[in-house]
């Protein structure tokens, strides 16, 4: 009997752990993004209305959106989504090297993802507020990504480049949203 | 014998307290605990999620992500509960013929899975996208639904197929995961 009842008592303690876990924290599994490759590019994130994967350079994180990719004549892939990136940037320099300045107020850190060349980098800015910044070429807008010099300079305020992460190197599109 | 009992007794007690204490702490560090959404059975039907901006819940329909919306019940035209929630079915629901007969269709949707939630009555059914692009089907007529949850059919004046897709699964939302919803952290 003494026996009988230890095993009961065993058993019970054993189980009321187990129980007390499925009860209190039901396990629910994740959503990640995933590259063309399948490999996992991180977590689906959610900021401010839009869907993304969070990004950290040095001590700066943002999220970059993602979108569901479109066909030439407008219809909607069911599966597969791309980084919302721009493709136009204004630059410091004459001939659209270096890094953009980053106009968008949008991340938790401030970021611009661009798309250029068949690659988009993210361009993290750097900590502060937007500082006034000489542009001298931008390139963008409708038609071909052509390089513009300005006939003169200008001045805006925007914040310049912390970082930048080149997202596409590692992790080719399409993207995909899965367990 | 006496002994040898409240030895296993100490024993089994510490080890499960422990077990407790580790379970408590893996939690605070790699989890967040994150409002779960609850169906009338108390069954947990997902953690509470944002897509696209909007409230709900990923519910897992042939394996893939399939996110549904839920907001308070409506008790009224403009009357709300403030702790019971329910599914929230499409305003607009397209089909190919003109007088919203024959299949649902799928339209674009803020979900991973192109998927549209149909509510008739107390049933809420999910249907979900084939893989692929939108456009392989045709949608000539709407069924609305007003504020007061009376629907009409009207058609299109013109065929706004090219948003939508062709249904691959049903899945019968109310009956796996009845109303009201709660959720709880």
């Amino acid at each position: 009997m003494k026996r009988f009842l230890a095993g009961a008592l065993f058993a019970l303690y054993t189980i009321a752990p187990l129980a007390d876990d499925s009860a209190h924290h039901a396990k629910h599994r994740l959503l990640r993004v995933f590259d063309a490759n399948g490999r996992v590019i991180g977590n689906l994130a959610s900021f401010s209305g839009q869907n993304g994967v969070a990004f950290t350079a040095g001590d700066a994180t943002t999220v970059v959106p993602i979108t569901r990719i479109q066909d030439a004549s407008f219809h909607f892939s069911a599966t597969d989504f791309q980084w919302l990136a721009v493709s136009s940037g204004q630059f410091t320099s004459t001939d659209c090297s270096g890094d953009p300045v980053i106009l968008s107020a949008w991340g938790p850190r401030f970021a611009i993802p661009v798309r250029r060349g068949g690659e988009v980098t993210v361009y993290f800015a750097s900590a502060g507020p937007a500082v006034p910044l000489t542009v001298r070429s931008s390139f963008g807008g409708t038609g071909p990504p052509v390089c513009n010099q300005y006939p003169s300079p200008l001045t805006i305020a925007g914040y310049p480049a912390a970082a930048k992460l080149v997202i596409t190197r590692d992790h080719p599109e399409p993207l995909r949203i899965r367990y | 014998m006496g002994r040898f009992l409240v030895m296993l007794l100490i024993l089994c007690a510490s080890l499960s307290a422990a077990g407790g204490r580790v379970d408590r702490g893996r939690d605070a560090r790699d989890e967040a605990r994150l409002p779960m959404v609850y169906d009338a059975q108390g069954r947990a039907v997902g953690p509470l999620a944002f897509f696209a901006g909007v409230v709900g819940v990923y519910i897992a329909i042939d394996g893939e992500p399939v996110f549904v919306i839920v907001d308070h019940k409506r008790i009224g035209p403009s009357q709300y509960s403030a702790s019971e929630y329910e599914w929230v079915g499409y305003p607009s629901v397209g089909y190919a013929s003109a007088d919203c007969s024959g299949s649902v269709l799928v339209p674009l949707s803020a979900s991973p899975t192109p998927s549209i939630a149909v509510r008739d009555g107390v049933d809420v059914t999910v249907y979900t996208a084939v893989e692929g692009y939108s456009g392989n089907v045709h949608v000539w007529s709407l069924r609305q639904t007003d504020g007061s949850g009376a629907t009409s059919c009207s058609p299109t004046p013109y065929d706004q197929g090219s948003l939508y897709w062709a249904v691959r699964s049903t899945y019968p939302l109310t009956q796996r995961h009845p109303e009201p919803l709660r959720i709880v952290f």
